[in-house]
């Protein structure tokens, strides 16, 4: 997947969406559209296009839920990059105090079957092809191959 | 500030934290200051819109979801259209749920060819509800759920959780 004139290159990454956004639920969907868009004019497939999108969606209503506590004052940021092989690379980090991805719930086990929260972070992982939590958890760093 | 709506749609703008309410061919504006929206007693036709300030064109009107619903038979056939997501489409059909429940109607066809994005959110409703409205004997059966749609309620393991119809109809006689 080459990159667009005017992207960045910082190293082996190129980087081609860098927004920050409000830590409001109605500020995210500008986001997840804003890298479909760009997936799509970058001839990435259909298919992964939703995969990325739906993984995207769900890091940002985490920074902004549990990150951010629905706070408009503070800001979440979501980058995208691409590498020289065409794998894409989705960052997101709020400037909250983070978490321990291995304490979620498992949203398959009965009990939590109907729970009606909790399932964001198995899905991320089930979307993207690598997930990496770092900053204690206040950021994530998603690839698609 | 909006078009005017078409004839009979209803719809609901939120606007900078304020929801505006615009009825039929005369729109007005009529702040409203709760968080959710007080969505009128029969519920047909809802659109939910979103005003955002974009740098380049100045304040943007988005469409949220469409929300239509009518009754078939005894069931209450709501159809969706656009993504189900967290915010305001999430909220309004968390609301529109408990209106059914509410008026004793339990059963729900929820036609979804037409999303093609529901987030876990919009998960945890349609199950919360479902386990809500099977313990007084009713259901939620889903029409046409879009391709990506099937995809992530099977990747969270609750798509068995679930009848799925081809179309409306079937999903509206199998509560016969």
């Amino acid at each position: 997947m080459p990159a667009e004139p005017g992207d960045q290159e910082t190293g082996a990454l190129s980087k081609l969406l860098d927004l920050s956004i409000p830590a409001h639920p109605e500020a995210i969907a500008a986001v997840v559209d804003a890298i479909t868009e760009r997936l799509e004019r970058l001839a990435v497939p259909e298919q992964k296009r939703c995969e990325v999108g739906l993984a995207v969606q769900e890091a940002l209503a985490n920074a902004v839920v549990h990150g951010c506590g629905n706070d408009p004052s503070k800001q979440v940021r979501c980058q995208l990059q691409s590498d020289p092989m065409g794998r894409i690379l989705i960052s997101v980090a709020d400037p909250g105090p983070g978490f321990s991805p291995n304490l979620v719930p498992n949203p398959n086990s009965e009990e939590n079957v109907y729970a009606d929260h909790g399932r964001g972070v198995y899905l991320i992982c089930q979307l993207m092809d690598e997930v990496h939590f770092e900053s204690s958890g206040s950021e994530i760093k998603m690839w698609k191959y | 500030m909006s078009k005017i709506p078409p004839a009979g749609m209803k719809y609901l703008s939120f606007y900078g934290g304020t929801f505006l309410c615009a009825n039929k061919r005369s729109p007005h504006c009529l702040p409203l200051t709760c968080k959710t929206p007080p969505l009128p007693v029969t519920l047909n036709a809802l659109r939910i819109v979103t005003f955002q300030h974009c740098s380049a064109q100045g304040l943007v009107r988005r469409i949220v979801l469409d929300i239509n619903v009518r009754k078939r038979s005894q069931v209450q056939v709501i159809q969706l259209r656009g993504a189900l997501r967290m915010g305001p489409a999430v909220d309004t059909l968390r609301q529109t749920f408990e209106e059914a429940l509410g008026s004793g109607d339990t059963r729900i066809v929820m036609n979804l060819s037409e999303v093609p994005m529901v987030d876990s959110s919009g998960i945890g409703v349609l199950v919360r509800f479902l386990a809500l409205i099977k313990q007084k004997g009713g259901n939620i059966k889903l029409s046409q759920p879009s391709k990506f749609a099937v995809q992530t309620l099977r990747l969270v393991g609750v798509l068995n959780l679930f009848e799925i119809f081809d179309n409306d109809d079937a999903a509206v006689e199998s509560f016969v």
